[in-house]
């Protein structure tokens, strides 16, 4: 799945940002609200946990393909970069 | 309510001590790990998997004054109350967006990405302000929680608040010393796997002992009380305990919040975390899952609460209903167990200071000797830096412990000043090139005016009610939710002018900083430079 990602096309935001922008928070209530019902055996609990296991398992096959990509990109280039940032910090190079 | 002692057995003292060995023992194990650098001493060297900054900040963020606080939310406003602890949705955002960018920066904390993000004196001014807020925010709350483990002991074995601050606060202290973050988040792990384990087995404990779910459910009704098991039983568009728009307001600002950075307290820990995981990738991870985490552990909290509001419903002095969930099973465990939990207690309590100590410790080091002081500062020095840090916060939280009760209210109007007025500022440093430091810096500033004139100063002459709509809608004063919304909007009308008068940030350091995180938003003129200089494809 991660093959779908060229190194500059992982870098850009898309449609998998959006869809998790909503997935991601609804597990997070979903599973919340529905585990504090669930030990309450209530009923709507159980749907409310489904709805949030969903959710999260969604948000996680959408973005992970995405992340592993954007991960191997940026971290061929990280030593390169770790050394601008201490630069900045010991003022080698500030602008 | 009859006062609690409870009484240690051998069995108990066995449980606290092995845990107390197990956790000073972590520091000393990991001492080697800890001394080679700055970056190892702060950030476990930058390669940690997923699973372990996610621990982190799960652990971080159980703290001994959180079931307090939710004990007191929910034994309020029953499972509605819920709501107040889903300001944690800014980390399903984040998580995917602002920890990414952030992560990409490889700042070392929030101050240092001041100086990546933004240039010229500007940066300079924000990079101290945020690190000297932030030693002081995290003296704060080392203080504020280290009081909260003095309440728990004068409850439990009737000692004076200073004994249970400084005596644990110093045991934990010994392993953030010694190891620095490599002590922190080991220690992390193990306490939140045995925080989690026994706040599940606790909290069911407590259910079980106020009659199980089916007669917390029946006792509810009788009371007519059923409201508490709806959590989305709110009290009108305006008005009431629990209105609409209050809702509406924590809901934006939560989800939308986790576009920006630094715009809620807890983001500085966390940033701490995702400087810490391996890739990005574990970054982003240990975000979600931790946070998912944390709100998983508040459902427990709940219903336990909900059981001590059968068992004890008509409390009305909040400092007696807050400890709840300690008093129902320091009630009901039996011998031995007793220690066990009180173990896990301590393993709450050790997660979170030993986070700010180190926390507080890497703003001392990094941000204001490292990089103000001496920046040709070898490693070694750097390190033993880091220690002294530690020592200084450590001691500056007994200090504010003893004044937590004159200083509460004035930071929690800092709080809210921070929360309110840089919220949009925060996103907006994010997600649009031409936002810039003096912008920034006069979004900081606007709020300190604002917040004071709109809390206090214009509700004092009742200005607000003389305006028709507060007046018809709020004729009691404006409640906090709204003073959200004017703040937000008072304090735009001063840094968007001040960053248009000014100039933009410079060229070369915005496009290094948008060839380094890919940032979200409105990058247009730096992404075309960026690629006119060859520096990434178009």
């Amino acid at each position: 799945m991660a093959k779908r990602y060229t190194a500059e096309s992982s870098e850009k935001w898309g449609w998998e940002e959006l869809v998790d922008c909503i997935t991601a928070p609804a597990s997070y209530i979903f599973i919340s609200l529905g585990l504090a019902l669930t030990i309450l055996l209530r009923p709507i609990g159980y749907v409310y946990l489904a709805i949030g296991i969903i959710a999260s398992l969604v948000m996680y096959f959408v973005i992970d393909p995405k992340l592993r990509a954007v991960s191997d990109e940026y971290e061929r280039r990280q030593s390169e970069f770790l050394e601008q940032v201490e630069k900045v910090s010991k003022w080698e190079e500030m602008k | 309510m009859e006062e609690l002692r409870v009484s240690f057995h051998f069995l108990d003292w066995f449980w606290v001590i092995t845990y107390l060995i197990l956790m000073i023992g972590c520091g000393i194990l990991f001492y080697q790990l800890g001394k080679r650098s700055e970056a190892d001493f702060f950030l476990a060297g930058r390669g940690l998997p997923w699973w372990l900054p996610a621990a982190s900040v799960y652990a971080t963020h159980t703290a001994t004054d959180t079931p307090m606080w939710i004990g007191g939310i929910i034994y309020k406003y029953g499972l509605r109350g819920l709501w107040y602890t889903f300001f944690s949705l800014w980390c399903a955002i984040s998580a995917f967006v602002s920890t990414r960018i952030f992560r990409r920066s490889l700042a070392m904390s929030m101050a240092e990405w001041q100086s990546l993000r933004y240039s010229g004196l500007g940066s300079e001014l924000l990079r101290g302000w945020l690190a000297g807020w932030q030693v002081f925010m995290n003296m704060f709350v080392l203080g504020w929680v280290g009081m909260a483990m003095g309440k728990v002991c004068q409850l439990l074995f009737g000692w004076e608040e200073w004994v249970g601050l400084v005596l644990f606060s110093s045991l934990c202290a010994i392993y953030v010393v010694s190891a620095g973050y490599w002590g922190v988040i080991m220690g992390d792990f193990q306490q939140g796997i045995i925080a989690l384990l026994v706040i599940m087995i606790v909290s069911i404990w407590e259910l079980m002992y106020a009659g199980g779910p089916g007669a917390i459910i029946t006792k509810l009704n009788e009371m007519g009380q059923s409201w508490r098991l709806n959590p989305f039983a709110f009290t009108g568009w305006a008005s009431g305990d629990f209105p609409i728009l209050w809702f509406i307001t924590l809901f934006v600002m939560a989800v939308i919040g986790g576009i920006g950075m630094g715009n809620f307290i807890d983001w500085y820990p966390e940033a701490q975390r995702i400087q810490s995981a391996k890739t990005v990738r574990d970054s982003s991870d240990s975000i979600f899952w931790g946070g998912l985490l944390v709100l998983t552990r508040n459902a427990f909290w709940a219903v336990a609460l909900l059981g001590f509001f059968v068992l004890y419903p008509d409390i009305k002095d909040t400092s007696k209903y807050e400890i709840g969930w300690f008093r129902l099973a320091f009630e009901s465990l039996p011998v031995g167990m007793l220690g066990f939990f009180f173990a896990a207690i301590l393993a709450i309590h050790f997660s979170t200071i030993s986070t700010h100590l180190n926390l507080g410790a890497s703003y001392f080091t990094r941000d204001l000797y490292h990089h103000y002081l001496n920046p040709q500062a070898k490693e070694e020095r750097l390190v033993w830096v880091g220690r002294l840090g530690t020592l200084v916060l450590l001691l500056g939280s007994f200090l504010m412990g003893s004044m937590m009760k004159e200083i509460t209210s004035w930071l929690i109007f800092a709080l809210w000043l921070q929360a309110a007025g840089i919220w949009l500022p925060s996103i907006l440093q994010v997600i649009w090139w031409r936002f810039n430091a003096w912008g920034y810096l006069a979004s900081w500033i606007a709020n300190l005016g604002i917040s004071w004139l709109v809390v206090w100063v214009l509700p004092a002459f009742g200005v607000f009610n003389k305006i028709p709509f507060f007046a018809k809608y709020f004729p009691m004063g404006l409640p906090d939710y709204i003073q959200f919304w004017i703040l937000m909007v008072l304090t735009f009308f001063i840094y968007i002018p001040v960053t248009l008068l000014t100039k933009p940030d410079d060229e070369e350091r915005l496009i290094k900083y948008y060839v380094m995180t890919r940032p979200i938003g409105f990058w247009g003129p730096i992404h075309k430079k960026a690629v006119a200089m060859g520096l990434i494809k178009e």
